[in-house]
């Protein structure tokens, strides 16, 4: 058992690093901090809910470092974007809790809180599992190319935008305006501070739906502003007292394995399919929203950590089904290489 | 260790609020990039350079 010295409490050092790891894959793969997952299942594991969050919080600062490394690598982070909606993200946070104090003080924050946090996950989720099935209905588009992801209406919409500056992305070649980034990264900025959640899960579909990234540098580059939003919050949260360092350590340990493994499967996982689970996870999430509604928390809190396991199961599963099919397709190619030159030879 | 890590997080915590938020942020931000680090070479050890662009 692992001692907590500010929060005087006990807790299982074991536990803390599965959830770690469970949590980094999540984190890598979908490039969330994956706070509505952890925060309960801290909760259950023994912190007071305060504890819990800021806990959490500081351990997403350290994880989105290692996603956003491993990402880097892999050429998904556009790191203008990134910086430029992380920043003005800092801003659109401050007006969103200034929403918050003012629903405090009329005495009706909880309940719109949570009817904004529902209705926002389950059109997101609704919405992409609908474009998933569009999607995979269509045959010809499935088969043009194992990869292809089309770009929305409303991404072209705003790359049409010509507000001076522009701002290339020579990651994906997309040129967007200074303001529609500025924008992007207030609204989610605000998202997040209203509902207090970090907002990977409203960032990467704005990405992929509003500027036309594909999903993988949605990932990547929302990881990047997880890092500069997440680390004023790992810092506010401590100085008020309320981060486990030793505990955001142990998770960080598991959930920097986890990371760098679920970063590492979306280059091996289709990104229409990354899509889907993604909506799933927002579904899910919805669901423990509405039990904690009905003042059923520990259900939802096992319902967050249960769905979390499995779907960090798939996650792996899928990264391991598209390395077994690369090495395969490479040994194939290989092995019709050989007798190429081998004819090419006794030719000569 | 873990207790002597402990103990020193509480004297800091003690001593200073601004310095143990300081202390946070820079042990997160280590933690982070060392073990980063150390993965990236087992999985490159492990063959799995993951390079691979699909767009």
């Amino acid at each position: 058992m692992l001692h907590l010295p500010i929060a005087d409490t006990y807790t299982s050092a074991w536990a803390l690093l599965l959830l770690g790891f469970t949590v980094g894959v999540l984190g890598g793969f979908f490039g969330i901090g994956g706070a509505f997952m952890v925060t309960p299942a801290l909760n259950i594991f023994g912190f007071p809910m305060a504890y819990a969050v800021g806990t959490d919080i500081a351990h997403i600062f350290g994880k989105s470092i290692v996603s956003t490394f491993k990402h880097a690598l892999l050429r998904h982070v556009c790191w203008i974007y990134g910086i430029l909606i992380g920043l003005t993200g800092m801003l659109g946070v401050s007006l969103g809790k200034q929403l918050i104090m003012y629903l405090e003080r009329i005495g009706r924050v909880d309940t719109y809180v949570r009817v904004v946090y529902i209705l926002l996950l389950v059109s997101i989720g609704g919405y992409m599992i609908w474009e998933y099935i569009r999607w995979s209905r269509n045959k010809d588009r499935r088969e043009e190319g194992a990869h292809h992801e089309e770009t929305s209406r409303l991404a072209l919409f705003f790359q049409k935008v010509r507000l001076w500056p522009m701002i290339p992305s020579p990651l994906t070649g997309i040129r967007m305006s200074f303001w529609v980034l500025v924008g992007l990264g207030v609204f989610t900025g605000w998202v997040s501070g209203f509902l207090g959640v970090g907002g990977g899960f409203v960032r990467v579909p704005m990405m992929v739906y509003l500027l036309g990234f594909p999903t993988v540098v949605a990932v990547g580059t929302d990881l990047l502003a997880i890092v500069i939003s997440g680390s004023w919050g790992a810092y506010t949260y401590a100085t008020a007292g309320r981060v486990e360092l030793m505990a955001a350590c142990v998770m960080l340990l598991g959930a920097a394995v986890g990371a760098q493994l679920g970063a590492l499967a979306t280059a091996f996982v289709q990104g229409m399919r990354i899509r889907l689970l993604f909506a799933v996870t927002v579904l899910l999430a919805a669901v423990g929203v509405i039990l904690k509604q009905y003042k059923l928390s520990l259900v939802a809190g096992v319902l967050m950590l249960g769905s979390a396991t499995a779907l960090t199961a798939i996650v792996m599963a899928l990264f391991m089904a598209g390395y077994v099919a690369r090495r395969r397709a490479l040994a194939a190619a290989r092995a019709a290489m050989v007798p190429e030159t081998a004819g090419e030879s006794g030719g000569r | 260790m873990l207790q002597a890590f402990n103990d020193y997080v509480v004297q800091v915590f003690q001593a200073s609020k601004v310095h143990y938020g300081l202390l946070t942020i820079a042990v997160m931000a280590v933690m982070g990039t060392a073990i980063a680090t150390l993965t990236e070479m087992v999985l490159r050890a492990l063959g799995f350079k993951g390079e691979i662009l699909k767009h």
